[in-house]
């Protein structure tokens, strides 16, 4: 199984690098840049939107915005 | 003789959102400007200043941005500002817990600029998660001073100050090392996806060197453990409502005294008043417009909208100080994506319950234009402050009187949470139905989430009563002294034997009937229109025109007025839903005009509700009329 997936598919808890991102999106001025690590902390009460951790700062994204956001997961870095 | 300082220099203060600035411009300036542990508190430039060593420092705050590299209004208006203002020094703050993120947007402001001094604030925060920075080597590395800062606990300010004047005066050096940032031009849009690869990496690389980070990733875990509990499916909206509620009741018990008690000093003084006036023989005239208009209608604003005004605003600054607010925004997100409008307007709102203009002003936060002006559309279906003591006394006199005091204020606080909530289910109704008639693609959603901070009570509630309290109830007495003598005037001035006053409200009893009203409430809510504080007052005094005008002695004699003068319990919850939704007071009306440029926005925020008002109490009163 390929370990590149969309954000929006990275589970609670699970920890990846960013490989793809439209760095025009505001939120590369906050760290979500290509190479970047980013962890998904938490969800709201609805799944979406999702907290996702980035150089010690936790952004709140809604599953539509990750769509263009690939990530390739980095299974022995997870969170304990 | 106070000795004038020789030189005034300018400072600017910039930094992205979220990282204490406005709370460093404070302690600098000794100002009391609003801070808020959420992103985009600071919509405007505050301006301010110190003096230190005899010269004189002024500060201009800026908004917060993450970059200065990108499109959005914001940015530009900071970028604008650096380029143009020439500061002889720039203040940059950065989050001492994201110094990588927070050095990206140092070295866009550091190629803009001639001097800057590096603040590294909530430095206690990072050293307890094991951050340790060396400022030295990082000063050597950017070319500026770094201070480092914890403006919680007051500490590093003085060493602050101290190294602004010596940059600005030049006795400390400031060679900005170019070549960090070569080639950088933070206005070529074009260049964006490269500037912002090679600041990260250049940004990585300092902080290699002189950051010292004891473990891979620090987690600040109490945060953590909370967002896991307030945003969770079981708990996070219940939580959320059960503050709110909790907020409420706190308001309802706690102003029940203070204003009894006020009104009882009001009482005392107008007696002496009354007294003085005799004295002088005043003209019945002269006292019958001074003490029974302008000073009657005066000790009600006070002593029914202060109290309540004095205690939420500050238990609301409590809980925006301590970051729980994004966490709302973070929970009802889905609702506002279902409705095709900014997650960022349920901050907005927020904003808006303590004043709709200032809520109307925070929109600047929504960098889209078109869900900024849904959002301002829809600001004022949020009562204000100057509304709620109408939803409060309408409830207290009338769905809780007499019974168990207890039990009472739990049942008022239900009626203000049931307020509150409809007030959002509607706002995000009429957003939905405004994003599709608005043209225009809905933007995207990405919000921080700020670690939860303890915050500064003392001086969080202090600030509260200075900065809204006091000033909101100023705008209201300025607004009810004139009233007041209107009022009198209209009341006592007679056209065959008939007041002007009646036949005011009698030209508007129709109508005000018809919607499950009257026309007194009527007139009050369009004498109302410059500030809501005076609505019940005015409904009072014209209630009272006709007999001697008594003081407000508590909930029980406001309920006798109003039961004497026809309401219903039909007439009580129209008066709720009117309240609710009607046309914005002047202030908003104006701040809309003046933030969107557009008059047909202006009369359209003072339609839109105005329409629905109308319509929901016809049908409440319809439905009434039916069964009754």
């Amino acid at each position: 199984m390929s370990r590149y997936k969309c954000l929006s598919d990275l589970s609670i808890n699970k920890s990846a690098v960013i490989t793809e991102i439209d760095s025009d999106l505001c939120i590369a001025d906050m760290g979500f840049i290509e190479g970047a690590r980013i962890t998904a902390a938490f969800s709201g009460p609805f799944g979406d939107p999702v907290a996702y951790r980035v150089n010690n700062t936790v952004i709140a994204i809604r599953k539509s915005d990750c769509l263009l956001i690939i990530v390739e997961e980095n299974p022995y870095e997870d969170n304990r | 003789m106070k000795i004038i300082g020789d030189n005034i220099y300018t400072l600017s203060l910039a930094g992205n959102p979220n990282v204490g600035k406005s709370t460093i411009f404070n302690l600098l300036t000794g100002m009391n400007q609003h801070t808020g542990n959420w992103t985009g508190k600071t919509v405007e430039c505050s301006k301010g200043g110190f003096t230190f060593n005899n010269d004189r420092f002024e500060i201009t705050d800026l908004p917060g941005t993450y970059s200065l590299l990108s499109f959005s209004k914001e940015e530009q208006v900071t970028r604008d500002y650096l380029i143009n203002s020439h500061s002889d020094c720039v203040i940059i703050v950065a989050d001492a817990n994201a110094v990588e993120r927070n050095l990206v947007f140092a070295l866009q402001v550091l190629s803009v600029c001639d001097k800057a001094v590096l603040c590294l604030n909530l430095n206690d925060e990072a050293e307890r998660n094991g951050v340790i920075i060396d400022e030295n080597k990082l000063s050597e590395q950017l070319g500026i001073p770094v201070v480092k800062c914890c403006a919680s606990k007051n500490r590093g300010i003085k060493e602050l100050k101290q190294t602004i004047s010596e940059v600005c005066k030049g006795e400390t050096d400031c060679r900005i090392n170019y070549s960090l940032i070569e080639g950088l031009n933070i206005c070529d849009y074009k260049l964006h996806n490269r500037n912002i690869r090679e600041l990260n990496k250049t940004a990585s690389e300092i902080c290699d060197e002189c950051v010292n980070k004891t473990g891979i990733e620090h987690v600040n875990l109490r945060t953590e453990k909370l967002d896991k509990i307030l945003t969770s499916k079981k708990y996070g909206i219940p939580i959320m409502l059960l503050v709110f509620g909790l907020l409420f009741w706190i308001t309802v018990v706690g102003a029940n005294y203070p204003s009894q008690w006020l009104s009882s000093l009001f009482s005392f003084c107008k007696d002496r008043l009354v007294y003085l006036f005799d004295i002088f023989h005043t003209p019945s005239f002269v006292k019958g417009i001074i003490i029974d208009g302008v000073y009657t209608t005066l000790s009600w604003v006070v002593s029914v909208m202060l109290p309540p005004m004095a205690i939420f605003f500050p238990l609301f600054s409590l809980i925006e100080d301590s970051g729980y607010l994004p966490r709302i925004a973070f929970n009802l997100d889905k609702f506002f994506a279902k409705c095709g409008t900014h997650g960022k307007q349920s901050l907005t709102m927020a904003m808006g319950i303590g004043c709709n203009a200032c809520g109307v002003t925070g929109c600047r936060i929504i960098e889209n234009e078109r869900d900024r002006n849904i959002s301002i559309l829809t600001n004022s279906f949020m009562p204000c402050n100057g509304r709620f003591p109408i939803l409060i006394a309408v409830t207290m006199s009338f769905f809780a009187a007499g019974a168990n005091k207890l039990v009472a204020s739990i049942e008022v606080a239900l009626v203000l949470l049931t307020a509150i909530v409809f007030a959002v289910a509607l706002t995000l109704l009429i957003s939905k139905v405004l994003s599709v008639t608005y043209k225009g693609a809905p933007s995207g959603f990405a919000l921080e989430l700020p670690p939860y901070r303890k915050p500064q009570i003392i001086k969080s509630i202090v600030r509260s009563l200075l900065d809204r309290t006091v000033f909101v109830l100023g705008r209201a007495v300025l607004v009810a002294a004139p009233a007041g003598a209107v009022i009198w005037l209209l009341a006592n001035i007679t056209i065959n034997d008939v007041s002007l006053l009646k036949y005011c409200t009698d030209f508007f009893n129709q109508f005000g009937l018809f919607i499950g009203l009257d026309g007194v409430i009527v007139m009050a809510l369009i004498l109302g229109f410059p500030a809501n504080e005076i609505v019940i007052p005015i409904i009072l005094m014209s209630y009272l025109s006709c007999s001697t005008l008594t003081d407000y002695t508590g909930y029980e004699q406001l309920s006798q007025i109003l039961h004497s003068n026809g309401w219903s319990a039909v007439t009580a919850v129209c008066m709720l839903i009117i309240t609710l939704l009607h046309f914005p007071c002047s202030t908003t009306v104006l701040t809309i005009k003046k933030e969107t440029g557009s008059f047909k926005t202006a009369l359209l925020s003072m339609a839109i509700p105005m329409a629905l008002g109308i319509i929901l109490c016809t049908a409440v009163a319809s439905i009434a009329r039916i069964f009754y």
